[in-house]
C-alpha cells in the first residue's frame, strides 16, 4: 500500500488528499494550524458524502477512504511517507524551509514534491542532500475533478523519480504530462495569450470582453477569455501573468496588461467579489 | 409564373481553404455563386474570368489570405469591375481592412473579413469597417453572412482582429514551447485540452490552419505592433522551410495522411 505525504490542507492540498484516500493511499495530511485540518477534515467528509450519495463510491468504500486519512501538526509523521506532495503558500522561502525540514526527516530514498504552479523546482531540489529525488507534481484546480497532473523535472531530477510519480498520478485517475521545470510549466505558460491577447484587443479598443467571450466560444471553447477570468479571480491570474513575465525576464510575450491590474485595484476580482468584467 | 425569384450573384476569388466553404455555404442558400481560386500568385487567365463575374456580382468575396501583392492585384480587378454599389468583402489576417481600403477608388464598400477555416454553418467571422469607410456596406456584408449560417461580430478593424490573433498566439507559444523542450507536442496538446479544456490542442490547431498561415498572420501582427510580442517561434519558421506546413502538406507537428 502507498503511504503519501500531503503538507498544507488549503484548497489544492485538500484536494490531493481526497483523491489520494479515494485511490488507496495512506495519507497524512500536514499543516501548521489545526483550523486548516479541521477546516479540511470537514471538506473532505462532505465530498466523500457527496460521491457515495452520486454512487460514485460505494458507503463500504467510502468509509475505507475515512480510514485512510489522517490529520497532523507534526511535520515528523510524514517520515514513514513514500511520497510527500507539498502544498503549501506559494512562497519560495517557505517551500524551500519545508524542503530543508522534509529532507532530514524523510529517509533518502523518499521523493518529494511540491504542487507548485510556480516556483521553480530547481530551487526547492537545491535545498536538499536529494535533488534528483525532487520533482513537480502540479495537480489543477478542482483536484479531484481536473484529470492533468504536471509531472515537473527539475535540472537534476532523476528518470526514476518522474517515472514514479507519473505512475502514481495514473494510479489515481490522472493523466500526467512530463514537463520541463521552465516558468510557468506548460499550461499556465502556454494559456498566458489567452487572456494577454484579449487584454490587449479591450485596450486597443478593437472589441468589448462580451463581443470577444461571444466569438471565443463560437469557436468551441467552453468560456470565454473574460467569463474564465472571473471564474478563476482576476488576481490570480495577473499574479501567473506577473510571475511568467518576470521569471522569463521581461519577455514581451508575457507582458501583462494594465487593464487587468486596474481592475484588481477597483477590487472587481471577479465572481468571488460579485463584479469582475460582468457583475454576477 | 411559377418562377423562382432570382438570388443575387455572388463572386468569391481566394484560397481554397476559404473560397470553397464559403461558396458552399452560399450555394446552399441558392444563391448563384461563382468561385474562382488562386494561391500566391494571380494567375493570368484568373483576370479574364474575375472581370466577367465581377461584373454582374451583387457581391463580393476576396479570401487571399497572402501574399499582399497579389491580394492588391486581385483587389483592383474587382474595384474596378464591379458595380459601384456592389458591396467588396476582403479577408483580413494579414492586413487591416483601411489598407485593402487604400487599394481601391471606393473606399466606402470595403468591409473588412476575419474568419478561420474550417467555414461551416455556426462559424463565427468578424466584420470591420475600414478607418477610410463608412457603414453602408457592413449592413448588407453582414445580412449575407448571416445568412449563410456563420456567426458576426462587428469589431474595431485592426490587423488579424479578434480570433486569428488570440489563436495565432496561442499556437506561437505552443511552438516556443516545443521548440525549448518543455513537452513534446502530443503532451502539450493533451494538457491544454485536459488543464484548461481547449476544444483542440494548439498544435494540432495549427496543423489545422497551416503553419503557414500562422506566421503570415504573427508577422503582420509584429510588423503593425513592433513590441516583440507576436514574434514567431523560430521552429516555425524552420518547419515552413522543411515543408512541414500541417494537414494540407501530411505533416506538420503530427503526421497527417
Amino acid at each position: 500500500m502507498e503511504r503519501v505525504g500531503i503538507v498544507g490542507a488549503g484548497t489544492m492540498g485538500r484536494g490531493i488528499a481526497y483523491v489520494a484516500i479515494t485511490h488507496g493511499a495512506q495519507t497524512t495530511l500536514y499543516d501548521v494550524a489545526s483550523g486548516a485540518l479541521e477546516n479540511a477534515a470537514a471538506q473532505i467528509e462532505a465530498w466523500l458524502h457527496e460521491a457515495a450519495a452520486k454512487g460514485r463510491l460505494d458507503e463500504t468504500e467510502a468509509q475505507r477512504a475515512r480510514e485512510r486519512l489522517q490529520l497532523s501538526t507534526a511535520l515528523e509523521d510524514l517520515a514513514g511517507a513514500d511520497v510527500i506532495i507539498e502544498a503549501a503558500p506559494e512562497d519560495l522561502a517557505l517551500k524551500q524551509e519545508i524542503f530543508r525540514q522534509l529532507d532530514a526527516i524523510c529517509p533518502p530514498e523518499t521523493i518529494l514534491a511540491s504542487n507548485t504552479s510556480s516556483l521553480p523546482i530547481t530551487a526547492l531540489g537545491a535545498v536538499t542532500r536529494r535533488p534528483e529525488r525532487v520533482a513537480g507534481m502540479h495537480f489543477f484546480n478542482p483536484a479531484p475533478v481536473m484529470r492533468l497532473v504536471e509531472v515537473v523535472r527539475g535540472l537534476v531530477t532523476s528518470e526514476e523519480t518522474l517515472r514514479a510519480l507519473a505512475d502514481l498520478a495514473r494510479r489515481w485517475g490522472k493523466t500526467p504530462v512530463i514537463v520541463k521545470d521552465t516558468p510557468g510549466f506548460l499550461v499556465n505558460r502556454v494559456a498566458r495569450p489567452f487572456y494577454l491577447e484579449a487584454l490587449r484587443l479591450v485596450g486597443e479598443g478593437i472589441a468589448d470582453p462580451p463581443t470577444i467571450d461571444r466569438l471565443v466560444r463560437a469557436l468551441g471553447f467552453r468560456m470565454g477569455p473574460f467569463e474564465l477570468m472571473d471564474l478563476i479571480g482576476l488576481d490570480v491570474n495577473l499574479a501567473v501573468s506577473e510571475s511568467v513575465y518576470h521569471a522569463f525576464f521581461e519577455e514581451p510575450r508575457f507582458r501583462p496588461h494594465p487593464l487587468q491590474r486596474q481592475m484588481v485595484q477597483a477590487g472587481r476580482l471577479g465572481r468571488k467579489t460579485g463584479k469582475g468584467w460582468y457583475e454576477y | 409564373m411559377g418562377t423562382q425569384p432570382l438570388k443575387e450573384r455572388i463572386l468569391i476569388v481566394g484560397a481554397p481553404a476559404f473560397a470553397e466553404d464559403l461558396g458552399g455555404l452560399f450555394l446552399e442558400q441558392g444563391y448563384p455563386t461563382a468561385v474562382l481560386t488562386c494561391e500566391g500568385e494571380v494567375p493570368s487567365t484568373l483576370s479574364p474570368a474575375l472581370e466577367t463575374e465581377a461584373r454582374s456580382a451583387a457581391l463580393a468575396l476576396e479570401v487571399l489570405p497572402s501574399p499582399l501583392e497579389a491580394k492588391q492585384t486581385l483587389i483592383a480587378i474587382l474595384d474596378q469591375a464591379l458595380p459601384p454599389e456592389t458591396p467588396l468583402l476582403s479577408l483580413c489576417l494579414t492586413v487591416s481592412a483601411t489598407q485593402v481600403a487604400s487599394w481601391t477608388r471606393r473606399p466606402g464598400r470595403v468591409v473588412g473579413f476575419a474568419a478561420l477555416p474550417p467555414l461551416t454553418r455556426g462559424a463565427p467571422a468578424e466584420l470591420a469597417i475600414p478607418l477610410s469607410g463608412d457603414s453602408t456596406a457592413l449592413k448588407p456584408a453582414k445580412a449575407y453572412l448571416e445568412g449563410i449560417g456563420l456567426q458576426i461580430e462587428v469589431v474595431r478593424d485592426a490587423v488579424g482582429m479578434v480570433l486569428p490573433r488570440i489563436l495565432c498566439a496561442l499556437i506561437n507559444e505552443a511552438a516556443f514551447a516545443v521548440m525549448e523542450g518543455v513537452a513534446s507536442p502530443e503532451d502539450i496538446d493533451t494538457a491544454m485540452k485536459l488543464g484548461t479544456n481547449y476544444p483542440r490542442g494548439p498544435l494540432e490547431w495549427g496543423d489545422l490552419l497551416g503553419l503557414d498561415l500562422v506566421v503570415a498572420v504573427l508577422d503582420a501582427l509584429e510588423a503593425e505592433h513592433r513590441n516583440g510580442a507576436y514574434r514567431a517561434a523560430p521552429l516555425l519558421r524552420q518547419m515552413i522551410r522543411a515543408g512541414h506546413l500541417g494537414r494540407k502538406a501530411g505533416r506538420g507537428f503530427y503526421p497527417w495522411s
